[in-house]
């Protein structure tokens, strides 16, 4: 009787606190990404990938007029196998707050490494109330660059296997060596300089602004720093008035191209002036090599301004102990190679040992 | 001549020769090993530009190595 007793109590303290915990309550609204293409298809540091940030109420229907500020990370570093850009691992990629006057935030990314992306975002809806919700992404590795490294790993465990196996022998491999010392050579002289020509891109700390007018429109955008450096954001402002200074409602669109491979990292199309006629966005370079900057400022009227903003990235060389952690990983592989041929030569040698019935020797050598 | 039926007995009638070759042996390793890691060093991480701009494509072709 008691235990029943104990266990309706228990029952009715489920219920009440299920129907009163905050936790439990409906959300106002979601917050959504989607890609294009989907995430399985990304290809890191390759695919120019569609992103939509949607804002739906409960009945998933978009809310219009929502506000948004929202963060793009990195996923964190790895604990063994790097990515191609450890500097860019736990780092935020795009950071920007915006008005989304049909629920959604489009814009185009490179994503540079594999890994989970997190999209911190906090929404404040039209009524006031604030949603923050941290949707995730999850990019798998390049397919290509796996089969690359298990050819690799393959190649170095063989290149140590056929050592072992040629050392256990106990011949002399005259041309072994020779192969050996000429390899030194040509890698010696090379492998411990560090960037000896001592040339680094030339970086600008402050901030950097380029006017454009046209049509009667003059439009500004200032770029903070005003050079880039791989795992830092640069904050991009862009304000558009009239040619005496008066705000004007509109929109712009901005894409930073890598100029080396003349390819977009960053796309943001139709993104709205704020009521003083500014648009704010901060992105990382990701690749250490020069970026430009293309604006197109439009305003509601139709008339519209264009320009550009080259940006030089400096780019950083790894970070030692990632280094020297995935060489000690590849030197393990030959080194698992070159013993295991060793033991297959001595095994081998152990054999005609004992089919030949022991070895005839010289007594010469007896002491 | 005298019949010799295994590695140990080789080792005690010829002991100076076996040694040498022994360390012959751990020579080798040593070398093999040594330039291993140079070769890997120079091409998958160094800095040097060079080196740096000529393998940058198979650094970024593989999964493992960091490029910037």
């Amino acid at each position: 009787m008691r235990i029943r007793r104990t266990a309706l109590v228990v029952v009715l303290l489920a219920a009440l606190l299920a129907g009163v915990w905050p936790g439990q309550a409906a959300p106002a609204a979601q917050v959504l990404v989607e890609t294009d293409p989907p995430a399985p298809a990304i290809v890191p540091d390759d695919t120019l990938v569609t992103t939509r940030l949607r804002v739906v109420d409960a009945n998933g229907m978009p809310v219009r007029g929502a506000r948004v500020a929202l963060h793009l990370d990195t996923p964190p570093r790895p604990k063994v196998i790097t990515t191609d850009f450890p500097h860019v691992e736990g780092t935020t990629l795009i950071d920007l707050e915006t008005v989304l006057p049909d629920g959604e935030l489009r814009f185009q990314a490179v994503y540079p490494i594999r890994g989970t992306y997190t999209f911190p975002a906090r929404v404040t809806l039209p009524d006031g109330q604030i949603v923050e919700a941290t949707p995730t992404l999850s990019i798998r590795e390049n397919p290509a660059e796996v089969r690359n490294m298990l050819i690799m790993v393959g190649l170095l465990f063989a290149f140590g296997f056929v050592s072992g196996l040629i050392v256990g022998s106990g011949r002399k491999r005259a041309g072994v060596a020779a192969l050996v010392l000429a390899a030194f050579w040509l890698t010696g002289s090379t492998a411990l300089a560090h960037n000896p020509s001592g040339k680094e891109p030339s970086a600008q700390a402050g901030p950097v602004t380029v006017t454009a007018e046209a049509d009667g429109l003059r439009a500004t955008a200032t770029i903070s720093p005003g050079s880039g450096a791989v795992g830092r954001l640069n904050e991009i402002v862009v304000r558009l008035t009239t040619a005496g200074g008066q705000p004007v409602a509109g929109q712009i669109s901005l894409a930073a191209i890598h100029l080396e491979d003349n390819v977009p990292i960053y796309r943001f199309d139709d993104l709205p002036l704020d009521d003083d006629g500014t648009a704010r966005v901060a992105v990382q370079f990701f690749d250490g090599t020069e970026h430009e900057l293309r604006f197109t400022a439009r305003a509601t009227d139709g008339r519209a301004v264009a320009w550009q903003v080259p940006v030089e990235v400096v780019g950083f060389p790894p970070p030692l102990n990632v280094k020297v952690r995935m060489w000690l990983l590849l030197l393990a592989v030959v080194a698992l190679g070159l013993f295991l041929g060793l033991w297959v030569s001595g095994r081998r040698a152990d054999r005609q040992l004992a089919s030949s019935g022991g070895y005839q020797y010289s007594t010469a050598h007896r002491n | 001549m005298s019949r010799v039926t295994s590695r140990a007995d080789v080792g005690r009638l010829t002991a100076t020769p076996l040694a040498q070759l022994q360390a012959s042996v751990n020579a080798q390793v040593a070398l093999v090993l040594i330039t291993a890691a140079l070769v890997l060093w120079a091409i998958l991480f160094s800095n040097y530009p060079l080196v740096h701009d000529t393998f940058h494509e198979l650094r970024h072709s593989l999964y493992f190595v960091p490029c910037h």
